[in-house]
C-alpha cells in the first residue's frame, strides 16, 4: 500500500498544479491518427 | 474467478501496459502487435499509476479522495470509471501483491496543452517498422514494395546497431517493431534480431512468404521466444499461387511454412491479397486455412503500387459482392474452427477508405517510424527509397534525433494551410479535419503526379485535378 508520505507528496503536487479530479485530457483521442500503413494490416471493414 | 466483492479486489495494471506523458495528454496502450492508443487526462493517469496490486479498490478510492481533496463519492465514481474504461488493461486480483509500481503518479501531475490545430504528433514514435531487407526471392505481381532481387548487393544495419536502436525504442516505451521486408527471413540473424526486441520489451512481429523457412529456422525463432508468425498465401491452387509470385514452388513453401510454425507451437496468422485473379478462390482458401489451425486470417484488398501499377488486378464491384456473400456463408464454420476472419464485410466499408472522410491519417509522420535496411528513415514504406521523404539516418542518428530532424519539420510544414495558396484546399472549410489531420497522403500524390508535389489536394478529394484508381476497378 502506498505510504502516507507518498500520498502527501502527490497531494501537494496536485494542489500546486491546480489539477481537479474531473479534469479531462488535452485532446480527444479521435483527433489522433491511429495508424502507419505498414504496421496495420489493412482493415477492410 | 474472483471470490471477493469488487471493493476488496486488488487492481493491478497488466505487465505489458505502458503510460507515456505527452504534451496533450497521457497515452496508454498495451505492448503487442495491434496496440490501441488511448489518450487520458492526468487524473486518470494518476489513478492508473496507483493500480499496482498493493491496494484494494476501497483503499484506492480513499487514497484518490485524499490526494485530489475530493469527496469519497467523487473518488469512487472516478475509480470505477477508470476500472470500467480500462478493464482490458487491468487485472483484478483476490490478494494483495508486493508493490511493483512502474509508474510514479507524480510524473502525471501536469496541465496538458490543447493543440492549436494542425497535426498531432507524439514526442517520439510509439511504433517502429524496420525493413530488414528489400531483397526478396519472389516477385509478386501485386507487390507494393520497392524490392530488389535476392542476389542483389545491399547495405544493411548490423546487429550491434540494431541492438542500440531497439534499446532506445525500449527506453522510449515503444509498443512494437514490425520486422518487414522484402523477405525478412532472408536475414540469417532474424531470430537474434527478434530476441533483442523481446529482451527490451518491444513486441516483434513479422510476415513471411515462407520461401526461406526451414525446420531449423522455425526452431530458432521459437527458441528465442517469438510466439506468433504471419505467413502470406493467396491461393489454394499451386499453379495460381506460383503465377502470382512468379516463382514455381512458392505455394509448396508457403504451406510448408504454415505447417512448420504450427508444429512448433507458434500462433499462425495469414495474409491474403485479394486481386482479380484469385478473388473467386478466397472463400475456399480461408476455410482451408482455418482447418489447418491458422488462428487469424487476414483478407486484404489489392491496393495500388507505384512500382508495378496494374489496374487490371483491381477486382470489380461485382466480384467483391460475390466474395462478400460467399464469406458470409463460410464465416461461421471458420469461427468454429477457432479462427478469426478479418475480411471485407460490405461494399460501403470497402470503399470508405477511398474518401477523405474515411481515409486514415498518416501515421508515418505522427506515430510510427519506418527504417530502411541501411538505417535511413522514411515517412512511408510504400515510397521506398524516394529521397524526398527520407528524413533521418539511424546509422548515425538516434531515434529521437531523426524524429526531430530538420527534414521532417520541412515535411510537416507542407501540411500547413499557407502551403496551399492557389489550391482549392486553401479556403476549404474541411481543411483542419483533412490536411490538418494528416489525411494528405504523399504515396497517393506520388502515384498521381509521379513525384512529391506540395500544396495540391489529395487525389482522393473530389477537388483534385488528378485522380487515381484504387481497390476496385
Amino acid at each position: 500500500m502506498i505510504t502516507k508520505e507518498e500520498l502527501d507528496r502527490i497531494r501537494r503536487g496536485i494542489i500546486a498544479a491546480g489539477l481537479k479530479l474531473n479534469d479531462g485530457g488535452g485532446v480527444d483521442v479521435t483527433d489522433v491518427c491511429p495508424v502507419a500503413c505498414i504496421i496495420i494490416k489493412y482493415s477492410p471493414d | 474467478m474472483n471470490k471477493n466483492p469488487p471493493s476488496l479486489l486488488f487492481p493491478c495494471l497488466r505487465k505489458e501496459v505502458r503510460l507515456r506523458k505527452e504534451e496533450f495528454g497521457v497515452v496508454i496502450y498495451e505492448v503487442g502487435e495491434r496496440p490501441e492508443f488511448r489518450i487520458v487526462g492526468p487524473p486518470k493517469a494518476v489513478i492508473l499509476s496507483l493500480m499496482d496490486g498493493s491496494a484494494n479498490v476501497k483503499e484506492l478510492i480513499e487514497a484518490v479522495a485524499y490526494v485530489f481533496n475530493s469527496s469519497v463519492e467523487e473518488a469512487e465514481e472516478a475509480v470505477n470509471s477508470v476500472l470500467n474504461e480500462f478493464s482490458d488493461l487491468i487485472e483484478l486480483r483476490n490478494e494483495k501483491i508486493p508493490p511493483q509500481r512502474r509508474y510514479n503518479p507524480q510524473d502525471f501531475i501536469y496541465k496538458p496543452k490543447k493543440p492549436k490545430g494542425g497535426l498531432i504528433r507524439y514526442k517520439a514514435p510509439l511504433r517502429l517498422a524496420l525493413i530488414l531487407t528489400r531483397r526478396c526471392p519472389l516477385d509478386c505481381i501485386y507487390c507494393y514494395a520497392d524490392k530488389i532481387n535476392a542476389s542483389d548487393p545491399e547495405k544493411t544495419l548490423g546487429l550491434k546497431r540494431i541492438k542500440e536502436i531497439f534499446e532506445e525504442a525500449g527506453s522510449l516505451g515503444m509498443s512494437d517493431v514490425y520486422l518487414a521486408g522484402g523477405e525478412p527471413l532472408l536475414r540469417k540473424d532474424f531470430p537474434e534480431i527478434a530476441k533483442i526486441a523481446l529482451d527490451v520489451g518491444v513486441y516483434p512481429h513479422t510476415s513471411t512468404k515462407g520461401w526461406p523457412v526451414t525446420e531449423e529456422l522455425v526452431r530458432r525463432i521459437a527458441d528465442v521466444g517469438m510466439d506468433a508468425m504471419q505467413v502470406s498465401i493467396d491461393a489454394l491452387d499451386p499453379k495460381l499461387q506460383d503465377m502470382l509470385t512468379q516463382r514455381v514452388g512458392s505455394h509448396e513453401r508457403m504451406v510448408r511454412a504454415i505447417r512448420l510454425f504450427l508444429k512448433e507451437g507458434l500462433k499462425v496468422s495469414t495474409n491474403t491479397v485479394i486481386c482479380s485473379l484469385n478473388i473467386s478462390g478466397v472463400p475456399k482458401l480461408a476455410k482451408w486455412l482455418s482447418e489447418q489451425g491458422v488462428s487469424e486470417i487476414n483478407l486484404s484488398p489489392y491496393s495500388l503500387s507505384i512500382y508495378k501499377p496494374r489496374d487490371d488486378l483491381f477486382p470489380t464491384i461485382k466480384q467483391y459482392e460475390q466474395l462478400i456473400s460467399e464469406l458470409d456463408e463460410i464465416e461461421e464454420e471458420v469461427m468454429e474452427n477457432g479462427a478469426v476472419l478479418h475480411r471485407p464485410k460490405s461494399i460501403e466499408g470497402l470503399l470508405s477508405g477511398l474518401s477523405i472522410e474515411g481515409a486514415p491519417g498518416c501515421g508515418g509522420i505522427t506515430l510510427g517510424m519506418i527504417i530502411l535496411p541501411d538505417g535511413r528513415v522514411t515517412i512511408c514504406e510504400r515510397l521506398g527509397v524516394n529521397p524526398d521523404f527520407i528524413y533521418g539516418d539511424l546509422s548515425k542518428q538516434s531515434i529521437v534525433e531523426a524524429w526531430n530532424s530538420s527534414r521532417i519539420n520541412e515535411i510537416l510544414a507542407t501540411f500547413e494551410r499557407e502551403k496551399f495558396k492557389g489550391s482549392p484546399c486553401y479556403s476549404c472549410e474541411a481543411f483542419e479535419r483533412c490536411v490538418g489531420a494528416g489525411k494528405l497522403c504523399y504515396f497517393r500524390i506520388v502515384a498521381a503526379y509521379g513525384k512529391m508535389k506540395v500544396g495540391v489536394p489529395d487525389p482522393l478529394c473530389p477537388m483534385s485535378p488528378v485522380k487515381i484508381k484504387d481497390v476496385v476497378r
